[in-house]
């Protein structure tokens, strides 16, 4: 059943990150509700490893996710390298006010 | 035979071929040298084929094949059912045409050092010749159809970058109206015209015989039969005819060569004495040996044996009336190489003319012998008189920078050893005994006429006389004379016109022995053949009862009455060009006149209006199909149509993105949702 709750977990911390991705203005905030949408993926990994053998015993997805979570580190880097330049451009981090890519 | 000879033959200029953006950094010497070298050495693997062609068997891991020996390597495209080989066919015709393109080519590549030496762009230069040589001798030992096309290919695309080497188009490269690069693209178009009736042809071939290869083409000769009860028979080989009359500039595909003279000279030299233009005669040489057998398993056939004699006899005309028509026109060249590229037009069509004869001739095993190997001693004696008249007239380019007849003039007290040398091609190619274009010439007509076809005679000799017309119309106006205003222009500057360098007078004087002397090989070169002949079951009993495959070939040649009839040939085209071309006596301005003379010489020179026919239609129809389809459909009619649908689309649909990012990840939300519904609803 670690199964199971390990789902519920993963479909939580997606929902929570999809929730802050769109009710938050803050690009750093934003960054943050990435960051937990890709923990939750994670997690969903793991989680359908383990419904598949009943318990946690597959080393292949852990050791994927092993790399998931650098590349996740990697990724923030990123992203607040891009928030620096966004404030540099535009003064501000309010999502709301950097509309250049609309029709 | 050394090991693997066929194969590197026309494997190894290749692979040298893309060796050279390599050596090229370290050096240029060791480039041009390893691209000499791959020539020669390739001319010398060639050249060991010959004594297992005598011996009449080839020793091969053990085992002793006959003649001719179909050398399969490597399965190439299996597909099931269909079964194309990598193979080469090792056997007199094959070893005979390697040996002249390796060695003629071989000696072109020398020379080229000298020429080309200091030009930009030589290391593409290089690649392109050894690749050219390389899919002409691919071309001529491969031994199914496919195996020959993909060399044939590869010769038209050598030739069509060969021919635009210096597509940056300057002045001086010009032919008449059309810059380098045009001559390229025409040259190509031309044969791929005759290509894809040759592709074609052999698809269909291919449909009715379930093979490409050629000795399998030849003992089992279903395909024939059925494609004749289908009436397809002579359409095919017609579509077939139109690949070699492509190649080797045939009427009505003839109008490419004298534009192809737009590349460097050694181009020219080796499109026309060694490559490109020999690759149509020698397929047809080729496939008469099939066509042989055909006929002759299938004797008592009608259609069939129709079919076949319908295909020569219009292999016959086409021959004949080129050769007269590129000769008329070659009276009124006004370059030097122009008047070399409608000569060579002509030749080609006398050997298009024996073999035409010869195949004509398919049910009288003797006749048939000797008029096939007329066309092949017109072959190899064309090949080294006309390598030679170019590459000498390239000195003359060399030494003068320019190749306009009215620009030379009284260049023999300059260039003497140039003089004698163009002289003996000259000697060649009218056909002054005993100069190898005397035998060979005086054998397709000598055939023609004593299997009785007059008319053919008729035109052939004319065109004769028209030949030693215009050969000594181009030595009398290059090389006797005043000096023209160029010429002066340029020794008042102190770059006197002189002698060629020791790697361009090498190779001229091993063409010009070759010119004098390989007259005297025909009977061997017809022995040299008798293995193949023997394959076809004409007997060594029956070969050496023909005069030209014995020695007394030479006597039989000089004691008919028409021998009688080519001295006076020689007299009749000689005598006005000596006294107007070489002594001055009358100027050819006074002798054209303002009558009839100067309207067919505007005729001529305007080449029977056919170059502006083809363009008038293919160029400019083309051309105006491509106007209208611009103006009417892509500007006014479906290009605004489409402009206004797209306008009015993305007028709705771009308003999907606001620019602002929570409304883009409530989409992604949303899609989400959708998809977990449609998985829980969908099972």
């Amino acid at each position: 059943m670690v199964g199971y709750s390990l789902l519920l977990l993963s479909a939580l911390l997606i929902g929570i990150g999809v929730y802050i991705t769109i009710a938050k203005k803050n690009f750093i905030r934003i960054l943050i509700g990435v960051e937990i949408i890709a923990t939750g993926v994670n997690i969903n990994f793991i989680a359908l490893s383990a419904l598949k053998h009943r318990v946690l015993i597959d080393p292949l997805p852990h050791a994927i996710v092993v790399t998931s979570i650098v590349l996740d580190g990697v990724l923030v880097g990123v992203g607040l390298a891009l928030t620096l330049v966004i404030y540099r451009k535009f003064g501000t981090l309010n999502v709301d006010k950097i509309r250049k890519l609309r029709w | 035979m050394l090991p693997y000879a066929p194969w590197i033959v026309w494997a190894l200029p290749i692979i040298i071929a893309f060796t050279h953006p390599i050596t090229e950094r370290i050096s240029h010497r060791l480039r041009d040298f390893i691209a000499v070298a791959a020539g020669f050495v390739s001319a010398i693997f060639a050249a060991s084929m010959i004594p297992d062609i005598i011996a009449g068997s080839i020793y091969l891991d053990g085992v002793y094949h006959d003649i001719p020996f179909d050398w399969i390597l490597a399965r190439w495209i299996p597909v099931d059912g269909i079964e194309v080989t990598v193979g080469v066919i090792v056997d007199s015709l094959s070893v005979f045409m390697a040996n002249v393109v390796a060695w003629i080519s071989s000696f072109i590549l020398l020379y080229s050092v000298e020429y080309m030496h200091g030009d930009r762009g030589i290391t593409r230069y290089w690649m392109l010749m050894n690749l050219f040589i390389g899919f002409m001798e691919l071309l001529v030992l491969g031994d199914s159809l496919i195996t020959i096309f993909f060399g044939w290919e590869g010769v038209g695309f050598a030739s069509y970058a060969l021919i635009g080497y210096w597509y940056t188009d300057e002045k001086r490269y010009w032919i008449g109206p059309y810059s380098p690069s045009h001559a390229g693209m025409k040259a190509f178009i031309t044969t791929r015209i005759g290509d894809v009736g040759l592709m074609t042809a052999m698809l269909i071939i291919f449909i009715y015989s379930g093979t490409f290869n050629l000795i399998e083409l030849a003992n089992n000769i279903g395909w024939a039969v059925n494609l004749a009860r289908d009436g397809l028979l002579t359409i095919t080989l017609l579509l077939m005819l139109l690949g070699p009359i492509g190649k080797s500039a045939q009427f009505p595909l003839h109008e490419w060569l004298p534009e192809a003279m737009a590349g460097p000279t050694t181009v020219s030299a080796l499109i026309h004495a060694a490559t490109m233009v020999k690759a149509g005669v020698y397929f047809l040489a080729r496939f008469t040996l099939v066509l042989y057998n055909v006929a002759h398993m299938a004797d008592g056939l009608g259609p069939l044996l129709n079919s076949i004699q319908e295909f020569y006899i219009a292999v016959t005309f086409i021959g004949a009336f080129t050769a007269f028509l590129a000769a008329s026109q070659g009276m009124v060249a006004d370059q030097i190489k122009k008047v070399l590229a409608y000569s060579t037009v002509s030749q080609l069509g006398y050997m298009f003319t024996a073999f035409g004869v010869t195949g004509l001739l398919i049910h009288h095993q003797e006749a048939f012998a000797e008029a096939y190997m007329t066309g092949l001693y017109h072959l190899l004696s064309h090949a080294l008189f006309k390598a030679l008249l170019f590459l000498s007239a390239g000195a003359i380019g060399h030494a003068i920078e320019s190749y306009m007849l009215k620009d030379m003039g009284g260049l023999r007290k300059y260039m003497p050893k140039t003089y004698l040398l163009m002289l003996i091609g000259a000697f060649g190619l009218s056909g002054i005994p005993p100069f190898n274009g005397f035998w060979s010439k005086d054998a397709i007509l000598h055939v023609a006429f004593s299997e009785g076809y007059i008319i053919v005679y008729i035109v052939l000799a004319a065109t004769a006389i028209i030949t030693v017309f215009y050969t000594f119309r181009m030595i009398g106006l290059a090389f006797f004379g005043e000096e023209s205003e160029h010429v002066k222009h340029l020794i008042h500057e102190g770059r006197k016109p002189h002698d060629p360098g020791i790697y361009m007078l090498a190779s001229l004087y091993f063409l010009a022995g070759g010119t004098i002397l390989s007259g005297f090989l025909i009977p061997n070169i017809g022995l040299f053949f008798s293995r193949n002949f023997e394959y076809l079951g004409i007997s060594m009993e029956i070969l050496s009862e023909i005069p030209a495959f014995t020695t007394n070939f030479f006597t039989t040649t000089l004691l008919s009455p028409l021998f009688i009839v080519a001295l006076g040939i020689i007299v009749v085209g000689l005598y006005p060009s000596y006294r107007i071309y070489i002594k001055n006596v009358v100027s050819p301005v006074e002798v054209v006149g303002e009558g009839l003379l100067k309207k067919i010489w505007i005729f001529l020179y305007n080449r029977w209006y056919i170059n502006a026919a083809y363009y008038k239609i293919f160029v400019d129809g083309t051309q105006w199909i491509a106007d209208s389809i611009f103006s009417y459909i892509e500007c006014n009619g479906g290009g605004n149509l489409l402009k206004s649908l797209y306008t009015s689309l993305s007028n709705v649909v771009r308003r999907v993105q606001t620019g602002y990012l929570r409304v883009n990840m409530g989409y992604m939300g949303l899609a989400i949702v959708f998809i977990i519904l449609y998985y829980l609803v969908m099972g």
